[in-house]
Protein backbone atom coordinates (compact mmCIF):
# COMPACT_ATOMS: atom_id res chain seq x y z
CA UNK A 1 0.00 0.00 0.00
CA UNK A 2 1.28 3.39 -1.00
CA UNK A 3 1.78 6.23 1.14
CA UNK A 4 -0.37 7.71 -0.25
CA UNK A 5 -3.29 5.51 0.37
CA UNK A 6 -2.29 5.01 3.71
CA UNK A 7 -2.58 8.61 4.64
CA UNK A 8 -6.26 8.50 2.83
CA UNK A 9 -7.49 6.85 5.81
CA UNK A 10 -7.81 9.68 8.27
CA UNK A 11 -10.28 11.58 6.51
CA UNK A 12 -13.24 10.50 4.66
CA UNK A 13 -14.35 11.18 1.42
CA UNK A 14 -17.17 13.69 0.48
CA UNK A 15 -18.89 10.74 -1.37
CA UNK A 16 -17.83 7.42 -1.39
CA UNK A 17 -16.30 6.61 -4.77
CA UNK A 18 -18.94 4.68 -6.81
CA UNK A 19 -18.46 1.00 -7.54
CA UNK A 20 -20.76 -1.13 -9.53
CA UNK A 21 -23.20 -2.86 -7.18
CA UNK A 22 -21.97 -6.92 -7.41
CA UNK A 23 -23.96 -9.43 -9.50
CA UNK A 24 -26.39 -11.39 -8.69
CA UNK A 25 -25.12 -14.78 -8.05
CA UNK A 26 -28.38 -16.75 -7.47
CA UNK A 27 -28.33 -19.65 -4.74
CA UNK A 28 -25.37 -20.78 -3.24
CA UNK A 29 -24.06 -22.65 0.05
CA UNK A 30 -21.22 -22.25 2.50
CA UNK A 31 -18.10 -24.30 1.27
CA UNK A 32 -17.66 -26.97 4.24
CA UNK A 33 -14.53 -29.11 3.92
CA UNK A 34 -17.31 -32.30 4.17
CA UNK A 35 -18.47 -31.03 0.89
CA UNK A 36 -15.38 -31.26 -1.21
CA UNK A 37 -15.79 -34.73 -1.96
CA UNK A 38 -19.38 -34.16 -3.43
CA UNK A 39 -18.90 -30.98 -4.93
CA UNK A 40 -15.97 -32.56 -6.79
CA UNK A 41 -17.58 -35.89 -7.94
CA UNK A 42 -20.94 -34.32 -8.80
CA UNK A 43 -20.96 -30.96 -9.70
CA UNK A 44 -24.63 -30.26 -7.67
CA UNK A 45 -26.42 -27.79 -8.53
CA UNK A 46 -25.53 -24.64 -6.41
CA UNK A 47 -25.03 -21.53 -8.06
CA UNK A 48 -22.10 -20.44 -6.39
CA UNK A 49 -20.23 -20.70 -2.90
CA UNK A 50 -19.32 -18.44 0.58
CA UNK A 51 -15.65 -20.05 1.26
CA UNK A 52 -14.79 -18.39 4.79
CA UNK A 53 -11.75 -17.25 4.16
CA UNK A 54 -9.49 -17.95 7.16
CA UNK A 55 -9.83 -21.23 6.28
CA UNK A 56 -7.49 -20.32 3.33
CA UNK A 57 -5.39 -18.19 4.57
CA UNK A 58 -2.61 -20.57 5.12
CA UNK A 59 0.76 -21.34 3.74
CA UNK A 60 -0.60 -24.60 1.13
CA UNK A 61 -1.60 -27.91 1.06
CA UNK A 62 -5.01 -29.52 -0.01
CA UNK A 63 -7.36 -26.85 1.31
CA UNK A 64 -6.01 -24.63 -1.27
CA UNK A 65 -5.93 -26.77 -4.21
CA UNK A 66 -9.19 -27.81 -3.43
CA UNK A 67 -10.70 -24.33 -3.20
CA UNK A 68 -8.78 -23.64 -6.80
CA UNK A 69 -10.45 -26.49 -8.69
CA UNK A 70 -14.02 -25.11 -7.22
CA UNK A 71 -13.27 -21.93 -8.28
CA UNK A 72 -12.83 -23.24 -11.59
CA UNK A 73 -16.08 -24.48 -11.89
CA UNK A 74 -18.38 -21.97 -9.43
CA UNK A 75 -18.71 -18.07 -8.26
CA UNK A 76 -16.81 -17.81 -5.18
CA UNK A 77 -17.60 -15.09 -2.36
CA UNK A 78 -14.70 -14.84 0.43
CA UNK A 79 -16.81 -14.38 3.59
CA UNK A 80 -14.15 -13.66 6.67
CA UNK A 81 -14.76 -13.76 10.27
CA UNK A 82 -11.53 -11.52 11.49
CA UNK A 83 -11.17 -8.61 10.25
CA UNK A 84 -12.31 -6.96 13.54
CA UNK A 85 -13.46 -3.84 11.10
CA UNK A 86 -15.27 -2.38 14.77
CA UNK A 87 -12.19 -3.66 16.87
CA UNK A 88 -10.56 0.01 18.53
CA UNK A 89 -7.30 -2.25 18.16
CA UNK A 90 -4.85 -1.41 15.07
CA UNK A 91 -5.56 -3.88 11.79
CA UNK A 92 -3.51 -6.45 12.02
CA UNK A 93 -1.21 -5.95 8.55
CA UNK A 94 -0.45 -9.98 8.00
CA UNK A 95 -3.88 -10.42 8.32
CA UNK A 96 -4.58 -7.77 5.63
CA UNK A 97 -1.81 -9.06 3.38
CA UNK A 98 -2.91 -12.85 3.74
CA UNK A 99 -6.66 -11.51 2.89
CA UNK A 100 -5.42 -9.24 -0.27
CA UNK A 101 -2.97 -12.63 -1.22
CA UNK A 102 -5.60 -14.68 -0.93
CA UNK A 103 -8.73 -12.51 -2.90
CA UNK A 104 -5.74 -12.27 -6.01
CA UNK A 105 -5.86 -16.21 -6.00
CA UNK A 106 -9.26 -16.64 -5.69
CA UNK A 107 -10.92 -13.74 -7.69
CA UNK A 108 -13.60 -13.48 -5.50
CA UNK A 109 -16.82 -12.03 -6.91
CA UNK A 110 -16.59 -10.05 -3.62
CA UNK A 111 -15.46 -9.87 -0.14
CA UNK A 112 -17.24 -10.01 3.02
CA UNK A 113 -17.13 -9.65 6.93
CA UNK A 114 -19.01 -8.39 10.13
CA UNK A 115 -19.88 -5.59 11.76
CA UNK A 116 -18.43 -6.48 14.97
CA UNK A 117 -14.67 -6.73 16.46
CA UNK A 118 -13.09 -9.80 17.41
CA UNK A 119 -10.45 -8.67 20.24
CA UNK A 120 -7.87 -5.68 21.44
CA UNK A 121 -4.99 -5.94 22.82
CA UNK A 122 -3.81 -8.09 20.48
CA UNK A 123 -6.20 -10.86 21.55
CA UNK A 124 -8.72 -12.62 19.33
CA UNK A 125 -11.12 -14.00 21.24
CA UNK A 126 -12.50 -15.93 17.58
CA UNK A 127 -16.44 -14.97 18.04
CA UNK A 128 -18.38 -11.57 16.85
CA UNK A 129 -18.43 -9.59 19.64
CA UNK A 130 -21.03 -6.81 19.48
CA UNK A 131 -20.62 -2.64 19.35
CA UNK A 132 -22.47 0.32 20.63
CA UNK A 133 -24.75 1.85 17.77
CA UNK A 134 -23.06 5.69 18.82
CA UNK A 135 -21.83 8.25 16.68
CA UNK A 136 -18.28 7.79 18.12
CA UNK A 137 -18.38 4.01 16.96
CA UNK A 138 -19.81 4.81 14.08
CA UNK A 139 -17.08 7.48 13.23
CA UNK A 140 -15.10 4.81 13.84
CA UNK A 141 -15.90 1.77 11.81
CA UNK A 142 -16.16 4.30 9.07
CA UNK A 143 -12.69 5.12 9.11
CA UNK A 144 -11.63 1.62 9.16
CA UNK A 145 -13.42 0.39 6.74
CA UNK A 146 -11.97 3.14 4.28
CA UNK A 147 -8.97 2.14 5.65
CA UNK A 148 -9.91 -1.87 4.55
CA UNK A 149 -11.43 -0.52 0.90
CA UNK A 150 -8.31 1.34 -0.01
CA UNK A 151 -6.23 -1.31 0.94
CA UNK A 152 -8.13 -4.48 -0.87
CA UNK A 153 -8.87 -1.45 -3.71
CA UNK A 154 -12.34 -2.37 -3.65
CA UNK A 155 -15.89 -1.75 -1.67
CA UNK A 156 -16.40 -4.54 0.96
CA UNK A 157 -19.17 -6.28 2.06
CA UNK A 158 -20.72 -6.13 5.60
CA UNK A 159 -23.14 -8.34 7.62
CA UNK A 160 -24.70 -7.51 10.91
CA UNK A 161 -24.18 -10.06 13.53
CA UNK A 162 -26.25 -12.13 15.75
CA UNK A 163 -25.92 -10.08 19.01
CA UNK A 164 -27.10 -11.21 22.60
CA UNK A 165 -26.18 -8.05 24.71
CA UNK A 166 -26.91 -4.31 23.63
CA UNK A 167 -25.30 -1.27 24.86
CA UNK A 168 -27.81 0.70 27.02
CA UNK A 169 -26.03 4.03 25.71
CA UNK A 170 -26.55 3.43 21.90
CA UNK A 171 -28.07 6.54 20.55
CA UNK A 172 -29.51 4.72 17.09
CA UNK A 173 -30.66 1.46 16.29
CA UNK A 174 -28.48 -1.30 14.38
CA UNK A 175 -30.36 -0.83 11.12
CA UNK A 176 -29.82 3.17 11.45
CA UNK A 177 -25.88 2.43 11.87
CA UNK A 178 -26.00 0.51 8.73
CA UNK A 179 -27.29 3.11 6.97
CA UNK A 180 -24.91 5.44 7.75
CA UNK A 181 -22.05 3.28 7.09
CA UNK A 182 -23.05 2.16 3.56
CA UNK A 183 -23.86 5.47 2.93
CA UNK A 184 -20.71 7.06 4.14
CA UNK A 185 -18.01 4.54 3.03
CA UNK A 186 -19.91 3.09 0.15
CA UNK A 187 -19.97 -1.03 1.87
CA UNK A 188 -22.52 -3.00 0.74
CA UNK A 189 -24.51 -5.36 3.33
CA UNK A 190 -24.79 -8.97 3.49
CA UNK A 191 -28.32 -9.21 5.16
CA UNK A 192 -27.89 -12.50 7.61
CA UNK A 193 -31.67 -12.69 8.16
CA UNK A 194 -31.18 -15.36 10.90
CA UNK A 195 -29.29 -12.63 13.00
CA UNK A 196 -31.64 -10.11 12.41
CA UNK A 197 -34.09 -12.46 13.88
CA UNK A 198 -32.00 -13.44 16.78
CA UNK A 199 -31.14 -10.41 17.32
CA UNK A 200 -34.65 -9.00 17.68
CA UNK A 201 -36.02 -11.87 19.95
CA UNK A 202 -32.72 -11.01 21.82
CA UNK A 203 -33.52 -6.95 22.24
CA UNK A 204 -37.35 -7.11 21.60
CA UNK A 205 -37.61 -4.78 18.79
CA UNK A 206 -39.68 -5.81 15.52
CA UNK A 207 -37.37 -7.63 12.77
CA UNK A 208 -39.58 -6.13 10.11
CA UNK A 209 -38.44 -2.81 11.43
CA UNK A 210 -35.21 -4.01 11.02
CA UNK A 211 -36.06 -4.31 7.25
CA UNK A 212 -37.68 -1.78 6.19
CA UNK A 213 -35.04 0.36 8.08
CA UNK A 214 -31.89 -0.90 6.15
CA UNK A 215 -31.15 0.73 2.26
CA UNK A 216 -33.13 -1.52 -0.06
CA UNK A 217 -30.25 -0.65 -2.86
CA UNK A 218 -27.02 -1.79 -0.37
CA UNK A 219 -27.89 -5.17 0.14
CA UNK A 220 -26.21 -7.99 -1.67
CA UNK A 221 -26.80 -10.65 -0.03
CA UNK A 222 -28.76 -13.01 1.98
CA UNK A 223 -27.26 -15.38 4.81
CA UNK A 224 -29.85 -18.02 6.26
CA UNK A 225 -29.42 -19.99 8.76
CA UNK A 226 -30.86 -22.03 12.03
CA UNK A 227 -30.35 -21.00 15.98
CA UNK A 228 -31.20 -22.38 19.54
CA UNK A 229 -34.33 -21.38 21.04
CA UNK A 230 -34.09 -20.84 24.82
CA UNK A 231 -37.47 -19.42 25.26
CA UNK A 232 -35.47 -16.05 26.94
CA UNK A 233 -33.04 -15.69 24.38
CA UNK A 234 -31.54 -17.13 21.12
CA UNK A 235 -28.38 -18.30 20.38
CA UNK A 236 -27.26 -18.16 16.83
CA UNK A 237 -25.64 -21.92 16.50
CA UNK A 238 -26.13 -22.18 12.52
CA UNK A 239 -26.47 -26.03 13.55
CA UNK A 240 -29.96 -25.81 12.61
CA UNK A 241 -32.77 -26.10 9.64
CA UNK A 242 -33.74 -22.51 8.67
CA UNK A 243 -36.79 -22.34 11.16
CA UNK A 244 -40.68 -20.84 9.85
CA UNK A 245 -40.37 -17.71 11.29
CA UNK A 246 -36.86 -17.07 9.38
CA UNK A 247 -38.50 -18.11 5.95
CA UNK A 248 -41.47 -15.40 7.04
CA UNK A 249 -38.69 -12.82 7.28
CA UNK A 250 -37.02 -14.29 4.06
CA UNK A 251 -40.22 -13.70 2.17
CA UNK A 252 -40.53 -9.92 3.94
CA UNK A 253 -36.47 -9.41 2.49
CA UNK A 254 -37.39 -10.73 -0.78
CA UNK A 255 -40.42 -8.22 -1.03
CA UNK A 256 -38.36 -4.94 0.65
CA UNK A 257 -34.68 -5.82 -1.55
CA UNK A 258 -35.71 -8.03 -4.33
CA UNK A 259 -33.64 -10.59 -6.16
CA UNK A 260 -30.47 -10.86 -3.47
CA UNK A 261 -28.08 -13.41 -3.57
CA UNK A 262 -28.31 -15.77 -1.16
CA UNK A 263 -27.19 -18.77 0.80
CA UNK A 264 -27.60 -21.43 3.22
CA UNK A 265 -25.34 -21.32 6.30
CA UNK A 266 -24.80 -24.47 8.22
CA UNK A 267 -21.44 -24.17 10.86
CA UNK A 268 -22.00 -27.62 12.87
CA UNK A 269 -23.99 -30.31 12.63
CA UNK A 270 -23.43 -30.46 8.91
CA UNK A 271 -25.65 -32.53 6.90
CA UNK A 272 -24.57 -34.50 4.06
CA UNK A 273 -25.00 -31.98 0.62
CA UNK A 274 -27.61 -33.56 -0.84
CA UNK A 275 -29.85 -31.87 2.60
CA UNK A 276 -28.35 -28.42 2.35
CA UNK A 277 -29.21 -28.34 -1.67
CA UNK A 278 -32.71 -29.42 -0.32
CA UNK A 279 -33.15 -26.91 1.98
CA UNK A 280 -31.43 -24.24 -1.17
CA UNK A 281 -34.38 -25.46 -2.84
CA UNK A 282 -36.65 -24.26 -0.35
CA UNK A 283 -34.86 -20.87 -0.90
CA UNK A 284 -35.26 -21.01 -4.53
CA UNK A 285 -38.97 -21.82 -4.15
CA UNK A 286 -39.65 -19.07 -1.82
CA UNK A 287 -38.05 -16.45 -3.78
CA UNK A 288 -39.61 -17.60 -6.63
CA UNK A 289 -43.03 -17.51 -4.96
CA UNK A 290 -42.75 -13.89 -3.61
CA UNK A 291 -40.26 -12.37 -7.00
CA UNK A 292 -42.31 -13.99 -9.48
CA UNK A 293 -41.00 -12.92 -12.44
CA UNK A 294 -38.12 -10.94 -11.12
CA UNK A 295 -36.32 -13.33 -10.29
CA UNK A 296 -35.70 -14.93 -13.79
CA UNK A 297 -34.92 -11.72 -14.99
CA UNK A 298 -32.05 -11.15 -12.49
CA UNK A 299 -30.77 -15.14 -13.39
CA UNK A 300 -30.40 -13.70 -17.01
CA UNK A 301 -28.65 -10.82 -16.39
CA UNK B 1 -34.21 31.07 48.91
CA UNK B 2 -32.07 28.81 51.17
CA UNK B 3 -35.37 26.20 51.38
CA UNK B 4 -34.97 26.54 47.34
CA UNK B 5 -31.88 25.84 47.62
CA UNK B 6 -32.05 22.55 49.76
CA UNK B 7 -35.15 21.30 47.78
CA UNK B 8 -32.80 21.50 44.81
CA UNK B 9 -30.14 19.80 46.67
CA UNK B 10 -32.32 17.08 47.37
CA UNK B 11 -33.92 16.69 44.34
CA UNK B 12 -30.33 16.27 42.75
CA UNK B 13 -29.41 14.19 45.27
CA UNK B 14 -32.54 11.89 43.96
CA UNK B 15 -32.24 11.98 40.65
CA UNK B 16 -30.42 8.79 39.81
CA UNK B 17 -26.95 9.82 38.86
CA UNK B 18 -26.27 9.43 34.66
CA UNK B 19 -23.64 6.13 34.36
CA UNK B 20 -20.62 7.67 32.36
CA UNK B 21 -20.31 6.97 29.26
CA UNK B 22 -17.16 4.93 27.99
CA UNK B 23 -15.15 5.42 25.13
CA UNK B 24 -15.52 2.90 22.33
CA UNK B 25 -11.75 1.53 23.34
CA UNK B 26 -12.91 1.61 27.02
CA UNK B 27 -16.02 -0.72 26.48
CA UNK B 28 -13.97 -2.83 24.28
CA UNK B 29 -11.59 -3.74 27.22
CA UNK B 30 -14.52 -4.07 29.74
CA UNK B 31 -16.13 -6.47 27.36
CA UNK B 32 -13.01 -8.76 26.83
CA UNK B 33 -12.18 -8.82 30.43
CA UNK B 34 -16.06 -9.57 30.96
CA UNK B 35 -15.40 -12.50 28.51
CA UNK B 36 -12.16 -13.60 29.40
CA UNK B 37 -11.85 -12.93 32.96
CA UNK B 38 -15.41 -13.11 34.42
CA UNK B 39 -14.70 -9.25 35.24
CA UNK B 40 -18.67 -8.10 35.81
CA UNK B 41 -17.96 -4.37 35.15
CA UNK B 42 -19.26 -4.36 31.95
CA UNK B 43 -22.49 -4.96 33.15
CA UNK B 44 -23.30 -1.49 34.23
CA UNK B 45 -23.76 -0.81 30.18
CA UNK B 46 -25.62 -3.83 29.49
CA UNK B 47 -29.48 -3.62 30.17
CA UNK B 48 -31.73 -6.91 30.88
CA UNK B 49 -34.66 -7.90 27.89
CA UNK B 50 -37.70 -8.82 28.75
CA UNK B 51 -37.23 -11.95 29.48
CA UNK B 52 -33.82 -12.51 31.03
CA UNK B 53 -31.33 -10.45 33.28
CA UNK B 54 -27.90 -9.25 31.81
CA UNK B 55 -26.21 -12.04 33.23
CA UNK B 56 -27.63 -14.63 31.28
CA UNK B 57 -27.14 -12.77 27.91
CA UNK B 58 -23.75 -11.40 28.60
CA UNK B 59 -23.16 -15.64 29.52
CA UNK B 60 -23.56 -16.38 25.78
CA UNK B 61 -20.59 -14.90 25.04
CA UNK B 62 -18.38 -15.94 28.47
CA UNK B 63 -19.80 -19.75 27.54
CA UNK B 64 -19.22 -19.45 23.78
CA UNK B 65 -15.57 -17.89 24.05
CA UNK B 66 -14.50 -21.37 26.00
CA UNK B 67 -16.47 -23.88 24.57
CA UNK B 68 -15.50 -22.66 20.78
CA UNK B 69 -11.46 -22.57 21.89
CA UNK B 70 -11.83 -26.16 23.55
CA UNK B 71 -13.50 -27.66 20.31
CA UNK B 72 -10.90 -25.98 17.84
CA UNK B 73 -8.01 -27.78 20.90
CA UNK B 74 -10.23 -31.03 20.37
CA UNK B 75 -10.46 -30.93 16.58
CA UNK B 76 -6.29 -29.95 16.28
CA UNK B 77 -6.01 -33.15 18.60
CA UNK B 78 -7.97 -35.68 18.06
CA UNK B 79 -6.24 -38.47 18.88
CA UNK B 80 -4.81 -36.82 22.65
CA UNK B 81 -8.65 -36.48 23.01
CA UNK B 82 -9.04 -40.21 22.67
CA UNK B 83 -6.27 -40.86 25.02
CA UNK B 84 -7.01 -38.52 27.97
CA UNK B 85 -10.84 -39.19 27.63
CA UNK B 86 -13.55 -35.98 27.60
CA UNK B 87 -13.13 -35.39 31.46
CA UNK B 88 -9.49 -34.94 31.70
CA UNK B 89 -9.32 -33.69 28.11
CA UNK B 90 -11.66 -30.60 28.46
CA UNK B 91 -10.47 -29.70 32.45
CA UNK B 92 -6.90 -29.26 30.52
CA UNK B 93 -7.75 -28.25 27.18
CA UNK B 94 -10.06 -25.45 29.33
CA UNK B 95 -6.95 -24.82 31.28
CA UNK B 96 -4.62 -23.60 28.13
CA UNK B 97 -7.58 -21.64 26.70
CA UNK B 98 -7.07 -19.59 30.44
CA UNK B 99 -3.73 -19.60 30.11
CA UNK B 100 -2.86 -18.91 26.20
CA UNK B 101 -5.26 -16.19 24.77
CA UNK B 102 -5.31 -16.06 21.10
CA UNK B 103 -2.80 -13.86 19.44
CA UNK B 104 -3.17 -14.86 16.15
CA UNK B 105 -6.13 -13.52 13.63
CA UNK B 106 -6.65 -17.33 11.88
CA UNK B 107 -7.90 -20.03 14.79
CA UNK B 108 -5.88 -22.13 12.41
CA UNK B 109 -2.91 -21.89 15.00
CA UNK B 110 -4.66 -21.32 18.42
CA UNK B 111 -3.63 -24.42 19.69
CA UNK B 112 0.11 -24.51 18.60
CA UNK B 113 1.31 -24.30 22.03
CA UNK B 114 -0.09 -26.80 23.71
CA UNK B 115 2.86 -29.77 23.51
CA UNK B 116 5.04 -26.56 25.47
CA UNK B 117 1.99 -25.98 27.82
CA UNK B 118 1.91 -29.68 28.35
CA UNK B 119 5.31 -30.08 29.38
CA UNK B 120 4.96 -27.64 31.83
CA UNK B 121 1.96 -29.11 33.09
CA UNK B 122 1.85 -29.75 36.68
CA UNK B 123 -1.17 -32.18 36.53
CA UNK B 124 0.41 -33.64 33.28
CA UNK B 125 3.80 -32.72 32.68
CA UNK B 126 5.11 -35.62 34.86
CA UNK B 127 3.57 -38.07 31.73
CA UNK B 128 5.78 -37.02 29.10
CA UNK B 129 4.10 -38.97 26.65
CA UNK B 130 0.76 -36.80 26.98
CA UNK B 131 3.25 -33.60 25.22
CA UNK B 132 4.76 -35.74 23.06
CA UNK B 133 1.37 -37.00 21.32
CA UNK B 134 0.41 -33.52 21.08
CA UNK B 135 3.85 -32.72 19.65
CA UNK B 136 3.33 -35.73 16.63
CA UNK B 137 0.00 -34.18 16.42
CA UNK B 138 0.93 -30.50 15.77
CA UNK B 139 3.73 -31.94 13.21
CA UNK B 140 1.07 -33.53 11.21
CA UNK B 141 -1.68 -30.69 11.54
CA UNK B 142 1.56 -28.33 10.07
CA UNK B 143 2.31 -30.91 7.51
CA UNK B 144 -1.24 -31.09 6.29
CA UNK B 145 -1.25 -26.83 5.33
CA UNK B 146 2.84 -26.16 5.26
CA UNK B 147 3.77 -24.21 1.85
CA UNK B 148 3.39 -26.12 -1.51
CA UNK B 149 6.50 -26.47 -3.52
CA UNK B 150 7.64 -28.53 -6.24
CA UNK B 151 8.46 -32.26 -5.61
CA UNK B 152 11.66 -33.79 -6.51
CA UNK B 153 11.67 -36.81 -8.55
CA UNK B 154 13.85 -39.53 -9.83
CA UNK B 155 13.58 -37.78 -13.28
CA UNK B 156 14.55 -34.23 -12.39
CA UNK B 157 17.27 -35.93 -10.64
CA UNK B 158 19.13 -37.74 -13.36
CA UNK B 159 19.23 -34.64 -15.09
CA UNK B 160 22.14 -34.23 -13.59
CA UNK B 161 25.29 -36.44 -14.32
CA UNK B 162 26.05 -39.31 -11.95
CA UNK B 163 29.73 -37.91 -11.39
CA UNK B 164 27.82 -34.90 -10.32
CA UNK B 165 25.79 -36.30 -7.84
CA UNK B 166 28.23 -35.80 -4.87
CA UNK B 167 27.79 -31.99 -5.29
CA UNK B 168 24.38 -31.85 -5.01
CA UNK B 169 22.72 -30.72 -1.72
CA UNK B 170 19.13 -32.10 -1.12
CA UNK B 171 16.15 -29.68 -0.30
CA UNK B 172 13.36 -30.94 2.17
CA UNK B 173 10.18 -30.30 1.09
CA UNK B 174 8.45 -27.48 3.32
CA UNK B 175 5.98 -29.76 4.87
CA UNK B 176 8.85 -32.02 6.09
CA UNK B 177 9.96 -32.14 9.55
CA UNK B 178 11.68 -34.40 12.20
CA UNK B 179 10.53 -35.26 15.64
CA UNK B 180 12.60 -37.52 18.24
CA UNK B 181 10.22 -38.73 20.91
CA UNK B 182 12.20 -39.84 24.23
CA UNK B 183 8.29 -42.61 25.09
CA UNK B 184 6.43 -44.85 23.39
CA UNK B 185 3.65 -41.58 22.33
CA UNK B 186 4.39 -42.62 18.45
CA UNK B 187 2.80 -46.19 19.35
CA UNK B 188 0.14 -45.20 21.76
CA UNK B 189 -0.75 -42.40 18.86
CA UNK B 190 -0.99 -45.60 16.06
CA UNK B 191 -2.57 -47.94 18.07
CA UNK B 192 -5.46 -44.89 19.00
CA UNK B 193 -5.49 -43.55 14.74
CA UNK B 194 -5.96 -47.53 13.78
CA UNK B 195 -9.13 -47.79 16.98
CA UNK B 196 -6.87 -49.83 19.05
CA UNK B 197 -6.23 -50.74 22.76
CA UNK B 198 -2.75 -48.09 23.25
CA UNK B 199 0.28 -49.48 25.03
CA UNK B 200 1.03 -48.56 28.74
CA UNK B 201 2.78 -45.27 28.61
CA UNK B 202 6.73 -45.82 28.82
CA UNK B 203 10.25 -43.71 28.65
CA UNK B 204 12.27 -45.64 25.81
CA UNK B 205 15.60 -47.18 25.88
CA UNK B 206 16.75 -45.19 22.97
CA UNK B 207 14.63 -42.39 21.14
CA UNK B 208 11.80 -42.52 18.79
CA UNK B 209 13.22 -40.94 15.51
CA UNK B 210 10.45 -40.12 13.30
CA UNK B 211 9.68 -37.62 10.10
CA UNK B 212 6.57 -35.70 9.31
CA UNK B 213 5.73 -34.65 5.44
CA UNK B 214 2.51 -34.05 3.43
CA UNK B 215 2.50 -37.20 0.85
CA UNK B 216 0.52 -35.85 -2.25
CA UNK B 217 -2.26 -34.32 0.28
CA UNK B 218 -1.88 -36.04 3.14
CA UNK B 219 0.28 -35.56 6.16
CA UNK B 220 2.31 -38.90 6.81
CA UNK B 221 4.73 -40.48 9.65
CA UNK B 222 7.23 -42.83 9.65
CA UNK B 223 9.94 -44.00 11.90
CA UNK B 224 13.68 -43.40 11.06
CA UNK B 225 16.40 -45.50 11.81
CA UNK B 226 19.21 -43.74 13.33
CA UNK B 227 21.16 -44.30 10.24
CA UNK B 228 18.55 -42.38 7.90
CA UNK B 229 17.79 -40.02 10.68
CA UNK B 230 20.98 -38.91 10.95
CA UNK B 231 21.83 -38.48 7.21
CA UNK B 232 18.50 -36.68 7.04
CA UNK B 233 19.21 -34.23 9.63
CA UNK B 234 22.26 -33.62 7.73
CA UNK B 235 20.98 -33.65 4.49
CA UNK B 236 18.30 -30.79 5.82
CA UNK B 237 21.88 -28.53 6.94
CA UNK B 238 22.78 -28.22 3.58
CA UNK B 239 25.55 -31.11 3.33
CA UNK B 240 26.00 -32.47 -0.28
CA UNK B 241 25.38 -36.00 -1.17
CA UNK B 242 29.37 -36.87 -1.14
CA UNK B 243 29.64 -35.96 2.34
CA UNK B 244 26.60 -37.59 3.43
CA UNK B 245 27.71 -40.76 2.06
CA UNK B 246 30.99 -40.39 3.94
CA UNK B 247 28.99 -39.80 6.71
CA UNK B 248 26.98 -43.01 6.78
CA UNK B 249 30.59 -44.90 6.12
CA UNK B 250 31.19 -43.44 9.60
CA UNK B 251 27.79 -44.69 10.75
CA UNK B 252 27.72 -48.41 9.72
CA UNK B 253 30.11 -50.39 7.31
CA UNK B 254 31.98 -47.83 4.99
CA UNK B 255 31.41 -50.65 1.63
CA UNK B 256 28.04 -50.59 1.68
CA UNK B 257 27.65 -47.08 2.58
CA UNK B 258 26.67 -45.44 -0.74
CA UNK B 259 24.65 -48.27 -1.54
CA UNK B 260 22.76 -47.30 1.66
CA UNK B 261 23.10 -43.70 0.92
CA UNK B 262 21.26 -44.21 -2.42
CA UNK B 263 18.91 -46.64 -1.01
CA UNK B 264 17.81 -43.47 1.77
CA UNK B 265 17.87 -40.56 -1.41
CA UNK B 266 15.36 -43.33 -3.59
CA UNK B 267 12.86 -43.33 -0.72
CA UNK B 268 12.45 -39.63 0.14
CA UNK B 269 12.26 -39.39 -3.55
CA UNK B 270 9.79 -41.68 -3.69
CA UNK B 271 7.79 -40.61 -1.06
CA UNK B 272 8.11 -36.93 -2.02
CA UNK B 273 9.89 -35.65 0.96
CA UNK B 274 12.18 -33.38 -1.11
CA UNK B 275 11.51 -30.64 -3.34
CA UNK B 276 14.93 -30.37 -5.14
CA UNK B 277 18.49 -30.59 -5.25
CA UNK B 278 21.32 -28.09 -5.84
CA UNK B 279 24.83 -27.91 -7.25
CA UNK B 280 26.43 -26.77 -3.87
CA UNK B 281 30.01 -26.14 -5.11
CA UNK B 282 29.34 -23.57 -7.80
CA UNK B 283 28.54 -19.79 -7.45
CA UNK B 284 25.25 -19.87 -9.22
CA UNK B 285 23.44 -22.52 -7.93
CA UNK B 286 21.31 -24.61 -10.61
CA UNK B 287 18.57 -25.96 -9.37
CA UNK B 288 16.33 -28.43 -10.40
Amino acid sequence: MSLKAHRRVTREPAEPLPEARPPYLGFGLGLRSKHYADILDDDPPVDWFEAISENYMIPGGQPLQILDRIRARYPIVMHGVSLSIASTAPFSKDYLKGLKELAHRVEPVFISDHLCWTGVHGVNLHDLLPIPYTREALDHVVARVHHVQDYLGRAIVLENVSTYVRFAHSDMPEWEFLSELTRRTGCWLLFDVNNVFVSAFNHDYDALEFIAGVPADRVVQFHLAGHEHNMTHIIDTHDALVCDEVWDLYRASLERFGPVSTIIERDDKIPPLAEMVAELDKARAVAAEVLGGRLAKAASH
Amino acid sequence: MAMAAAKDAKKRAAAPRPRPVPSLGELQERFQAAVMAGDDAVLDLIPDNSRTTRTVLLGVYRHAYVSRLVDIVGNDHPILARYLGDEVFGAMARGYVKEHPSRNSNARWFSHGLPEFLSSSPVLGSRREVAEIARLERALNDAFDAADAAVLDLARLSAYPPERWGELCLVPHPSAARLDLETNAYAIWRALKEDGEPPAAAELADRERLIVWRNGTMPTVRPLGAEEAMMWDEAAKGVPFSALCELVAIFDAADTAALRAAGYLQTWIGAGMLSAAKLARRRRRRQI
